[in-house]
């Protein structure tokens, strides 16, 4: 592994002007006859951060299954950095600097809070700088650390997940619905994390049903409805715009 | 021991980015007041290197060392010394009771075949304990390395330690043909490995080359006495290499692709590469156990070592003492294999009776296995917690424990 580089910030939101660090190009997924993907595209820079909003269905959490390397894509290609990562598998993805959170958390049962994250292989490529207090202290979940997962409250264990996925220093972090289920409290502790990770130059694409949430975390939205994109821009846009507001209010009667 | 890589540098990220503090809303389970988080606070990162902030947990090598070793984890043991207790000790148990036992219970083809079953529990505490496939055709292996052996000494005229350790060559390439099994899951893996066993039997005992017909039949190649040496000191590795799971990255690995393969691979890990990994081992052990077995028995045909009853008493043994635990296996198997000693070939009904009541009362009582009860908090049966908070007074103490709290 080489020598952690000492820069972070500045060199990264530099690069950031020459390509995106996630680049989705075209990417499709069918199950059977089942079209959940069509050739959706999707940039995100270094100190980005993409909302994905839709109703249910509308292939969100399929999207970063086949990004993060879960399912395997059925056309288009992502670029991690540039580089082809089509289809690779998620541990390969993990060391490349691309890493997720889960919809439903899934901490390792049986496992300590610590166990779970020290099991991590950091990403080689990464040039992010580790958290200070590390991932579990970043989260806020270093008073819990020896304890044994089943005896988190279910927002722990969405902190928890965020923290595994953060352990592997992620350049590119795809977080899926983290918000949900989340007290307000605690909506806005997790939104001030992302918030930071994302000051702090990393690249995310933020999947979530609260507008309140998306708010304060991204800067663009990709709206997804049926497997396909039918707006990118700003949120506010997107809440006033026709079809947005159609696919999850319904038609226009009269 | 695959070190997890280096620890990286810790540096101060950017100010109030990489800004931290213990005690978060979540953790503590009251809602923040004020919604803005605490960028504005006075950034904490210009601390030194290393140094756990203020108020973290109690053990705060938590955070900086968590990537680097395993064995810095608060639940982990401290001192240097205890954590090599914990690793030798079930080592020199093991030897210990093998080495000793000919004093007690002079009868070397006993103490051999228990070690050959040590052997063997402790690869189906490899290959399920931490993977949580159970192959129930896992006597292929120890068939395939007493064959292996034995034609390597009788075509090839091997001498005796070599032989064994081409049998254990051969089952490890029968486990990596076997390998895609895996792709199976629970009774279908179990099914799946059952028959590929099955299909070794059949071929072996059918073919001229293995002696399928005449029975295999062996020079001596090692004296009684020595082969019981090599049988311990196989138990004594095959201990070794449980504690070499338990304790490594590889095994926390294996742990956490058995709880859930998918946020497993996203932690980084090459679930394939762990599970064949595991796999092998356990297969090479019985492959080596097979050897041993075939060398002390001289005289075979293909239906002994090939007998699901391996298998079976294998299974029953590992999870009679504790799957995940170095001794669980060893101890089993020297509690029921000596309760088949003792009664199973003079009275072997009464055997059949008393081995389906000690299952029954596994199953129900202690289905973590009889080193449960002297495993981690989380680990005990609720009623021998009971038991031992009644018994000992020691409820408090012991009820901070369960909750993590110590």
């Amino acid at each position: 592994m080489a020598a952690p580089e000492p820069a972070v910030g500045a060199q990264a939101s530099e690069a950031s002007d020459v390509a995106a660090l996630l680049e989705v190009k075209g990417l499709s997924k069918a199950f059977g006859g089942f079209q959940a993907l069509s050739e959706i595209s999707l940039e995100v820079s270094a100190g980005e951060a993409v909302g994905l909003v839709g109703p249910n269905g509308s292939g969100k959490t399929t999207l970063i299954n086949v990004v993060s390397g879960v399912y395997k894509p059925s056309g288009g290609t992502v670029l991690l950095r540039g580089e082809d990562v089509t289809g690779l598998g998620s541990h390969k993805l993990c060391r490349l600097g691309l890493n997720r959170t889960f919809q439903n958390p899934r901490p390792l049962a049986g496992l300590t809070v610590a166990e779970n994250v020290a099991l991590v292989r950091p990403s080689r490529h990464s040039e992010r700088a580790v958290l200070e207090g590390g991932p579990l202290g970043f989260v806020g979940l270093d008073r819990v650390a020896s304890r044994r997962v089943s005896a988190l409250t279910s927002g722990e264990q969405k902190l928890l997940d965020l923290a595994r996925a953060l352990a592997a220093r992620p350049e590119v972090l795809l977080v899926d619905e983290l918000g949900a289920g989340l007290n307000p409290g605690e909506l806005d502790h997790v939104a001030g994390l992302l918030r930071r990770l994302k000051d702090a130059g990393m690249a995310l694409v933020v999947v979530e049903h609260l507008m309140g949430f998306l708010e304060q975390v991204v800067d663009t939205v990709t709206v997804l409805n049926a497997g396909m994109a039918i707006f990118r821009g700003d949120l506010r846009a997107a809440v006033a715009d026709r079809r947005v507001v159609e696919v999850f209010l319904g038609e226009h009667q009269g | 021991m695959p070190d997890p890589g280096p620890a990286p540098a810790r540096e101060d990220q950017e100010g109030a980015g990489a800004e931290v503090r213990a005690g978060a809303p979540l953790a503590a389970g009251v809602p923040r007041e004020g919604g803005a988080p605490r960028e504005g606070a006075a950034p904490e990162g210009t601390a030194p290197e290393g140094t756990a902030p203020e108020g973290a947990a109690p053990e705060g090598a938590v955070a900086p060392a968590a990537r680097g070793s395993y064995h810095a984890l608060p639940s982990g043991a401290r001192g240097w010394e205890r954590r090599w207790g914990r690793r030798v000790l079930p080592v020199v148990v093991t030897v210990g009771v093998l080495a000793v036992a000919p004093q007690v219970y002079d009868n070397i083809a006993f103490l051999t075949t228990l070690a050959v079953y040590m052997v063997l529990a402790e690869g189906i505490n490899v290959i399920y304990g931490y993977t949580g496939y159970l192959p129930f055709g896992y006597v292929g292996f120890f068939g395939a390395g007493a064959y292996g052996a034995s034609l390597s000494v009788v075509d090839w005229h091997f001498p005796g330690l070599v032989a064994l350790l081409f049998g254990g060559l051969v089952a490890g390439i029968f486990g990596l043909v076997l390998a895609p099994l895996l792709r199976l899951s629970g009774a279908y893996f179990a099914l799946a490995s059952l028959a590929a066993s099955q299909v070794m039997y059949y071929v072996v005992s059918n073919e001229p080359w293995t002696y399928g017909e005449s029975g295999m039949s062996l020079p001596a190649v090692l004296s009684s006495d020595q082969t019981y040496v090599v049988a311990v000191a196989l138990a004594g590795l095959a201990a070794l290499v449980v504690v070499f799971v338990r304790d490594s990255h590889f095994g926390l690995s294996l742990r956490a692709v058995r709880a859930d393969p998918v946020s497993a691979a996203m932690a980084g890990i090459d679930v394939v590469r762990a599970r064949t990994s595991a796999w092998l081992i356990s297969a090479v052990l019985a492959g080596l156990a097979g050897g041993v077995w075939a060398v002390m028995t001289a005289a075979f045909y293909a239906q002994t070592p090939f007998d699901l009853t391996l298998s079976v008493y294998a299974i029953v043994f590992a999870l009679f003492g504790g799957v995940r635990t170095v001794l669980g296996p060893v101890l089993g198997a020297l509690a029921l294999y000596s309760l088949y000693q003792y009664i199973g070939v003079s009275n072997p009904q009464y055997f059949e009776l008393v081995y389906g009541l000690l299952i029954f009362a596994l199953i129900l009582f202690l289905p973590g296995g009889l080193f449960s009860l002297v495993g981690g908090p989380g680990d005990r049966p609720a009623w021998w917690e009971h038991f031992v908070e009644r018994v000992l007074h020691r409820s408090s103490s012991s009820r901070a424990r369960r909750l993590g709290g110590a």
